[in-house]
């Protein structure tokens, strides 16, 4: 009896593997930054079950996720370990290391030249994602920018200017606190970036901000950071500052505590609350002798990636390349950029767009000079050391040079000098 | 006197004996190398390198564990993690026995008490930070929403002087449900008629606790504390959850510390090193515990 019931086990085994060999299914993991809260993971979700629908013999595994460090860090040891995804979305800029250096991922600039892929993507648009080897590695969807975003009801009720100037940015202040409203909502204690960046960019200017490292240890940054000080003790920012984060700071923004918040096109959506808070975005203002008013903060650094495993393989590039297409094709980037309000990375015009997005994008339109974030330039672990000494700045522990000295000793550690 | 035959303990003599003993340790030995020791040894391999992002690794020497001498957040860290060691002696394994001797005593609504000591437990770390963060939040938490309802001012209940404190609160209250219970089934364990006759010849609650009770279950209380102060030297979760090992590093542990630096940091090489330091710490420690406490004890018989 017991052997008879192996035989069918068996059989039935071989029949199975037989079939799933006849229907040649092809299965591609895909990650994407497209999930949780993200206003692209609706559209993503659509565009993946149409695929699928349209193309029962490809099977997708999808591991899109919300990009914290950990999900980065779990993502960039599969590279190290010969376990990436068959396409994955990620960074382009400092943090592509570990995807493009571990040999894994499939240069672009021949299939984007012969019109394998690529089709309608700005060339601009490539050349910021271009690789410090000179090769294109990836396909972004869309792009960002950051800026000031306002709470028009707050404004309004206390009838007061939007903070295109310094003196406009401390006049708001002091009617915010005088009225009990926390002026600007920052996470001092955990990711403080944009202020840094926008305190930097609009204290020292664009040149000074697009430095990085490579010349030691600009003074503007100094005064950058020492600017972040300055609103500290002139109480703009939130009592519980020092031990927020972003998500605290967004969540006192969205509940109408808070008038402004510096972030990106990416958190529109989130800062409005569903229409309970009418939002704008303005470019934050200038701060400093050497700040231009219209500059910005904005690119693209992100982009989506194909494995050379998946490429090189016979049975699955056919697959792989349809699958990368369509993710990357001018109808998807459309639909993305109208569900996030981003930069389109093609040739396309997003339709439908809220107030504050088109108000973002002519801030942005009529920008001087667009600058990539400073993390984008400099190596994580000599931004995370300023990341982490802003605290320490605006309560007087450590000073400004201080923390850059550390973070450059970092970044000096770092390329072996 | 019972010989180990009649008792059912079969003695092992032969060499056929230990292979099949061997077998059976085989497996576990096996995940024990592949999950455990490989890794140790794969981590002592990466302090001597430099690995930004965990790729091309630059040899180093020892500037790892120079930088480890030298940083003052490691000595925070360390010193977080003693205090923290203290805390969990005193109210994680104390109160635990106390809530043990007190359910013990009482003659009804033990596994009432034994359900709602030991709950926590069963929640995980993250869900808990997440719910005193959430607490001590200054706008909306649970705590200011109390205290302005009474008309005080609210309190930053994380700030540098406090966050320590209040990341120790609710990893205590998770964990005394556990010691609690393991206390508690030591008492079992205490024959009644020692009680009685101690209870005939006169001797007070008090007296019976010190002189029958503490003596006879001090190796459940040994194996508590070892597994309490090893066990701070894990702490990660509660601590991630609530402060991220700040405001200035005010509370933070080398968890926390050795998390931050590989996963946000992204020095694979540093974190290692800090991981090592944390396994030779746990060692170090767990080894002067049992020096001090010692195999003292009573049994009965």
């Amino acid at each position: 009896m017991k052997k008879k019931v192996l035989l069918l086990l068996v059989l039935a085994l071989v029949f199975s593997v037989s079939v799933v060999q006849a229907a040649d299914k092809v299965t591609l993991r895909v990650v994407t930054m497209f999930a949780g809260a993200d206003p692209v993971s609706e559209v993503y979700q659509e565009t993946i079950e149409q695929f699928m629908a349209e193309n029962p013999n490809i099977e997708i595994i999808d591991e899109s996720a919300t990009f914290d460090d950990s999900v980065k860090v779990r993502f960039e040891n599969d590279f190290a370990a010969g376990n990436e995804p068959d396409i994955t979305m990620y960074f382009t800029d400092a943090q592509a290391a570990p995807i493009v250096e571990s040999g894994k991922v499939v240069p672009l600039d021949d299939l984007i030249a012969d019109g394998v892929v690529g089709e309608g993507i700005l060339p601009s648009v490539l050349e910021q994602v271009r690789y410090e080897d000179g090769n294109v590695y990836a396909i972004p969807i869309t792009g960002f920018y950051e800026g000031l975003i306002l709470n028009v009801d707050l404004f309004e009720k206390y009838d007061v200017d939007y903070p295109t100037s310094w003196e406009k940015l401390v006049e708001a202040i002091e009617t915010f606190k005088a009225n009990g409203v926390t002026p600007m909502a920052v996470g001092l204690g955990i990711i403080p970036h944009y202020q840094i960046e926008h305190s930097i960019l609009k204290v020292g200017g664009a040149a000074a901000h697009d430095a990085g490292f490579e010349n030691g240890i600009h003074p503007m940054w100094v005064e950058g950071l020492k600017n972040i000080k300055t609103l500290y003790d002139m109480g703009a920012f939130q009592k519980d500052t020092l031990t927020q984060g972003w998500e605290g700071a967004r969540a006192l923004f969205k509940q109408g505590e808070a008038a402004m918040i510096v972030e990106g096109s990416w958190a529109i959506a989130d800062c409005q609350n569903e229409g309970a808070n009418t939002v704008t975005m303005i470019a934050y203002p200038k701060s400093g002798p050497l700040g231009n008013p219209t500059d910005m903060i904005a690119g693209f650094t992100s982009g989506m990636y194909m494995s050379k495993e998946a490429y090189n393989d016979p049975t699955r590039q056919e697959a792989v390349l349809k699958l990368f297409k369509t993710l990357t094709s001018p109808a998807f980037i459309k639909k993305a950029a109208e569900a996030n309000g981003g930069l389109p990375a093609a040739k396309v015009t997003p339709e439908g767009l809220a107030q504050p997005y088109l108000d973002g994008l002519k801030a942005f339109q009529e920008a001087e000079h667009i600058s990539l974030p400073i993390d984008a330039q400099i190596p994580r672990p000599a931004w995370t050391e300023i990341v982490n000494g802003i605290a320490y700045i605006c309560v007087g522990r450590r000073t400004p040079e201080e923390v850059l000295q550390a973070a450059y000793d970092v970044y000096l550690e770092i390329e072996g000098q | 006197m019972l010989s180990p035959h009649s008792m059912g303990v079969i003695k092992i003599k032969t060499r056929q004996d230990k292979k099949i003993i061997f077998l059976f340790l085989l497996p576990a030995l096996l995940m024990m190398t592949i999950f455990l020791f490989y890794p140790i040894i794969r981590s002592i391999y990466k302090t001597f390198f430099i690995a930004v992002h965990n790729i091309n690794p630059r040899y180093v020497g020892l500037r790892n564990y120079l930088k480890l001498i030298k940083d003052p957040v490691i000595t925070i860290s360390i010193k977080n993690t003693f205090i923290f060691m203290g805390a969990v002696i005193v109210f994680e394994v104390g109160l635990g026995i106390l809530l043990a001797l007190f359910v013990d005593m009482i003659k009804y609504g033990k596994q009432f008490f034994k359900t709602v000591y030991f709950f926590p437990i069963v929640m995980s770390a993250a869900s808990l930070g997440l719910l005193f963060r959430l607490l001590y939040n200054y706008n909306s938490g649970l705590l200011n929403s109390i205290l302005e309802y009474f008309g005080y001012e609210p309190v930053l209940w994380l700030d540098a002087g406090k966050a320590l404190l209040m990341v120790m609160i609710p990893t205590i209250w998770q964990y005394v449900g556990f010691y609690f219970v393991i206390i508690l089934t030591a008492l079992t364990k205490i024959p009644d008629h020692l009680y009685e006759v101690a209870y005939l010849e006169g001797a007070s609650p008090f007296q019976r606790i010190i002189k029958i009770t503490l003596p006879l279950i001090f190796q459940d209380i040994r194996v508590c504390l070892i597994l309490a102060i090893t066990g701070v030297l894990k702490v990660f979760d509660m601590v991630w959850m609530i402060t991220q090992g700040g405001p200035f590093d005010s509370s933070q542990v080398l968890g926390t510390y050795m998390y931050s630096t590989v996963f946000e940091r992204r020095l694979f090489g540093y974190g290692s090193t800090i991981a090592i330091l944390i396994i030779v710490l746990g060692i170090v420690v767990t080894a002067i515990t049992n020096k001090i406490l010692g195999h003292r004890g009573v049994t009965i018989n």
